[in-house]
């Protein structure tokens, strides 16, 4: 089975997810631009003041192709994710809380805060999530479940089995501590298609037929007493049966109710699942894949799954990464040159080192920074295409020839370091990078809606 | 007290007065409703910060997503309770003498001026429905003007007015005894805050000294 249909409470459609693909697809879903367009409309809308509910619903339809439980719930937990975005932006930019954006705009003096405010009241009143956060985070749990998974070598069913199951029962048992009701997390449930929720809709050209023969029996009827009040489990059986009781005189179908029945359910699967949330359908999609034997590996080179295969013992993905090859063919092509290619003369090497540590040292005035790192990726070049019969031992030296009459005609910095050959090994390697020169990373500042209208203006 | 125009300054303060009434009436639905199937979903902090935050907003915890329905308040549902509105109003409207206690310098509201906003709010409906609200505008201005202190606005008609003409209200329910907490603590700190706005929309009005 390379697929599953799953429904929801909030339509009368039928989605497909295939196994492990929409998994994969999932992790590596790149969610940038709408996040830049959430924010542009954001600042739009703060400008003028002004919400447009059709510009925000335009918005959110940009991810629909993420999951297909987003494209499922596109119009009820996700109708406002676009706005969930902006609310999470502003938050992380001005660095306020939810608390403090909520009072900013108690008394809303126009469209755009009163949106915030109502949307922010749902979270408060647990009317609702930021649905924004509550992906990235899903898409996080998905990363970090795989990677708990199927990192490391290619292992046994069994194995995976266990590593699954060790996982989910980690967050069991770190719910329960929690104390979170164990009957209000994820769950799917199981159905067929005949007994889905909506099945009396779903499968609408029967039921309205099996509609046609009940009416007489259900106009007979008298008031059955139900009370909404009451959620015990035990009504479930005393409801159904209730019903039951009206059907006892059920006849087969003939004719051509039978026909319809048996092209309608023809057509039907099986097995239709109903998960309550985004975190069960994930989860249901690691049950099938390793159910089914789908499993992934995680590529050294492009840092990305890929299919197992019982085919390719290695360790590389078939993915054409930025090279032009594939990670499997860049893989072999530098396995073949280390092993096949020699490396370059002693002499050769000898000087290309010299020289670098010379002309490192000689970096001022006369000679930029950039043309050191030009000349040295020049280099670096030259000795693999040398190693690649690219190019002839020859070709190097006349290069290091060229390089060698240029520092000495480039004017030393005040008080520079003799070079002998004997400190040669105490030079940096050709082709390490700087790194002691690489300046400490800053944290990145997120723009204020404020801000960012300053810059575009 | 000179104002820029007598005549929009006395109709802007009769309106804030009857708008607040609005917003007070209200708020009692709106929070009531919680107590139907929200009581543990809706924190009354939020809704006492969102009423008097947009205290002549009579809309203003809608956005929040309460609704007031049959389904909700059924037992506000009804002609006794609908005259809760005019009560309210009312109690506001006797207390006008005390705007008198608002200076622009050394100006202050003549006698005259608030009687006319006096009687402004009560053409919009103000009507003390079986004598509830045991204060007067007459005892209020004697108060004012013999310096004594005024009584602080309470909740004490309303709930006089709800034991002997609401029976679905005086019942002993949940809801009901969640009422009449609420309300006392409302009532105070909505009265004091529209007292505010009043003395704003007055300093506003007036002539700049």
């Amino acid at each position: 089975m390379d697929s599953i249909v799953f429904v929801t409470k909030s339509n009368n459609n039928f989605y497909k997810l295939e196994i492990a693909k929409t998994l994969l697809h999932f992790i590596e879903y790149d969610f940038t631009y709408f996040w830049e367009q959430c924010l542009d409309l954001g600042r739009t809308s703060r400008k003028l003041g002004s919400y447009s509910s059709t510009s925000f619903r335009a918005v959110k339809s940009l991810i629909t192709k993420c999951h297909p439980y987003y494209e499922a719930q596109i119009n009820s937990d996700f109708e406002h994710i676009a706005l969930d975005c902006l609310i999470e932006y502003i938050c992380h930019s001005e660095g306020i809380g939810l608390e403090e954006l909520w009072t900013r705009c108690i008394s809303p003096k126009n469209a755009y805060e009163k949106a915030l405010f109502t949307r922010i009241s749902e979270y408060k009143t647990n009317r609702a999530i930021n649905q924004w956060a509550n992906l990235m985070r899903i898409q996080e749990y998905a990363r970090a479940k795989l990677s708990y998974i199927f990192d490391g070598d290619v292992t046994t069913k069994e194995m995976y089995n266990v590593r699954k199951g060790y996982f989910d029962l980690a967050f069991s048992v770190m719910a329960k501590e929690l104390g979170f009701p164990s009957s209000e997390l994820p769950s799917v449930k199981c159905y067929n298609a005949s007994l889905m929720p909506n099945s009396a809709f779903m499968v609408s050209r029967v039921s309205k037929l099996i509609l046609k023969k009940i009416n007489p029996i259900i106009d007979e009827v008298e008031d059955l007493s139900y009370s909404r009040n009451v959620n015990r489990d035990c009504m479930r059986d005393q409801m159904s049966l209730d019903a039951f009781t009206f059907l006892r005189g059920l006849k087969r179908p003939d004719g051509m109710e039978l026909e319809a029945s048996r092209e309608t359910f023809g057509n039907l699967g099986t097995e239709y699942y109903l998960p309550d949330c985004f975190k069960a359908i994930i989860d249901l999609e690691f049950d099938k894949m390793i159910d089914a034997g789908i499993f992934l590996q995680k590529c050294p080179k492009c840092e990305k799954y890929f299919f197992v295969d019982i085919n390719y013992k290695g360790k590389f993905c078939n993915r054409v990464n930025a090279t032009g090859k594939t990670c499997r063919e860049q893989y072999e092509h530098e396995k073949y040159i280390e092993e096949e290619q020699p490396p370059l003369s002693n002499d050769l090497e000898t000087r290309c080192q010299i020289l670098y540590a010379a002309l490192s040292n000689k970096v001022g005035d006369d000679f930029k920074e950039q043309e050191f790192k030009e000349w040295s990726q020049y280099l670096e070049n030259m000795r693999e295409n040398v190693k690649t019969d690219a190019a002839t031992e020859e070709d190097l030296e006349a290069f290091l020839e060229y390089s060698e009459k240029m520092c000495k005609e480039v004017k030393s910095k005040p008080a520079a370091r003799v070079i002998r050959s004997d400190n040669v090994e105490k030079m940096p390697p050709p082709v390490r990078k700087r790194e002691s020169e690489r300046p400490e990373p800053r944290a990145y500042h997120f723009p204020t809606l404020e801000e960012l209208d300053r810059k575009y203006r | 007290m000179e104002f820029n125009s007598e005549r929009t300054a006395i109709s802007r303060i009769s309106e804030t007065i009857v708008k607040g009434g609005v917003a007070l009436y209200n708020a009692i639905k709106y929070t009531y409703s919680i107590a139907e199937e929200d009581f543990y979903n809706v924190n009354i902090k939020d809704i006492l910060k969102v009423v008097l935050n947009n205290i002549t907003d009579a809309d203003c915890l809608g956005e929040m997503g309460l609704r007031i329905n049959h389904e909700r308040c059924a037992e506000m549902m009804n002609e006794e309770y609908n005259k809760v509105l005019s009560l309210i109003v009312y109690s506001f409207a006797v207390r006008i003498p005390t705007l008198k206690l608002v200076k622009n310098g050394d100006d202050a509201m003549t006698d005259e001026q608030l009687l006319a906003v006096y009687e402004a709010v009560v053409e919009k409906g103000a009507e003390n429905v079986g004598n509830s609200v045991s204060e007067s505008y007459a005892t209020m201005k004697q108060l004012v003007k013999k310096n004594k202190p005024v009584p602080p606005y309470s909740s004490d008609w309303f709930k006089t007015y709800i034991y002997t003409s609401v029976p679905s209200l005086s019942a002993v329910s949940n809801k009901n005894i969640f009422l009449l907490g609420f309300t006392e603590i409302l009532f105070a700190m909505f009265y004091s805050c529209l007292e505010e706005e009043i003395h704003n929309v007055i300093l506003k009005e007036a002539v700049k000294k």
